[in-house]
């Protein structure tokens, strides 16, 4: 899963060049699904380098210089990679709507992914010699490196970095009303997800069958817009108080939970299967298997999230 | 200031900018 991040975006550019110099539209349209999927992985992958952070942090030769120095990478990169998925998403609904490209989007995706991929790339780097201090030899390049983020640290006291993990874990914790605003957003957020998301796959399945599927299908920007939302504030909460997250069972459900409802979003966004359901005709059995799949996990993310102090440790 | 009126605020502010990028997307709909 850590390598989802860096592995996954240099194939999904390498498809995007592929897909411009064969001017193939099917293969752009590959590349931007491919950027959404990894975009979704990456939530996960970041929360296991948490939990992996506080199993090791207490192990010997195991430098809290480079931890901390792979963790501030990996807030970089979780951004970049959010935001290339969210540009890709958009890119792929316009198409579908439109049959047109939407060009900004596409250039959005092009250098978002460019910087990216450069950032997963130092973010395992730093990682690689976290876990793996025998590679950390004198002279060579990751003793360098290491000597480097040493010297940040100590350049840390003087000249603070623009963001840091912990910094953003002592700015939630030392305003006490940040977490609530977060939370209320959090909620409004999943109520805008929900909400949107619950009346398209219902059409699917049967209700509301005078409207056709293009018509719920312009709602879901909204959808995506409360996605955004909740991963930002999400990502917060992760990041504020991750010994709360961690090793939560329940936080492992809703991940997983997360993952399929994600996928299932990017089905209803850009696959054939439902976009052909017209105004008072019945979706094919494969289509509405993945509508009730769809409400069945974002069900799964509320509950879990819902129940992260009382399965879990949080709170 | 007090607690929830700058919660309050927030949320406030990010469900008009929400609002706002919502429409934004909706007019290129079609």
């Amino acid at each position: 899963l850590n390598h989802v991040p860096t592995i996954g975006s240099a194939v999904a550019i390498a498809l995007l060049i592929i897909s411009f110099v064969r001017r193939n539209e099917d293969l752009k349209r590959v590349a931007l699904e491919a950027f959404f999927v990894i975009a979704v992985l990456t939530i996960p992958a970041y929360s296991t380098g948490l939990a992996a952070q506080i199993q090791i942090r207490e192990m010997e030769g195991v430098s809290d210089v480079i931890i901390e120095a792979h963790e501030d990478a990996a807030i970089w990169t979780f951004a970049l990679m959010q935001l290339t998925g969210g540009f890709a998403w958009y890119a792929l609904w316009k198409r579908r709507r439109t049959g047109r490209q939407a060009g900004g989007a596409m250039l959005a995706v092009v250098f978002l992914s460019a910087l990216t991929l450069a950032a997963a790339a130092r973010t395992a780097n730093l990682g690689g010699e976290i876990r793996h201090p025998e590679i950390v030899v004198a002279g060579t390049e990751e003793a360098i490196v290491a000597e480097e983020a040493a010297q940040a640290d100590a350049k840390l006291e003087t000249d603070p970095p623009w963001i840091t993990a912990n910094q953003i874990g002592l700015i939630l914790t030392d305003r006490t009303w940040l977490w609530p605003a977060f939370e209320a957003l959090h909620f409004i957020g999943m109520g805008l997800i929900f909400g949107v998301v619950l009346m398209v796959n219902l059409r699917l399945l049967g209700a509301m069958k005078s409207w056709s599927f293009p018509a719920v299908h312009r709602l879901l920007p909204w959808a995506a817009l409360g996605f955004a939302v909740n991963t930002i504030t999400g990502m917060m909460f992760m990041t504020g108080s991750p010994a709360m997250y961690a090793d939560n069972p329940s936080f492992q459900w809703k991940l997983v939970s997360l993952v399929l409802a994600g996928l299932s979003l990017l089905y209803m966004t850009a696959f054939e299967g439902p976009w052909w359901v017209g105004a008072g005709q019945d979706a094919p059995a494969r289509v509405k298997t993945v509508a009730a799949t769809s409400i069945v996990s974002w069900i799964g993310v509320m509950y879990f999230g819902r129940m992260l102090p009382f399965l879990g440790n949080a709170f | 200031m007090e607690l929830a009126s700058i919660v309050t605020a927030i949320v406030l502010l990010t469900a008009i900018v929400v609002g706002v990028i919502g429409v934004l997307i909706d007019k290129h709909a079609d």
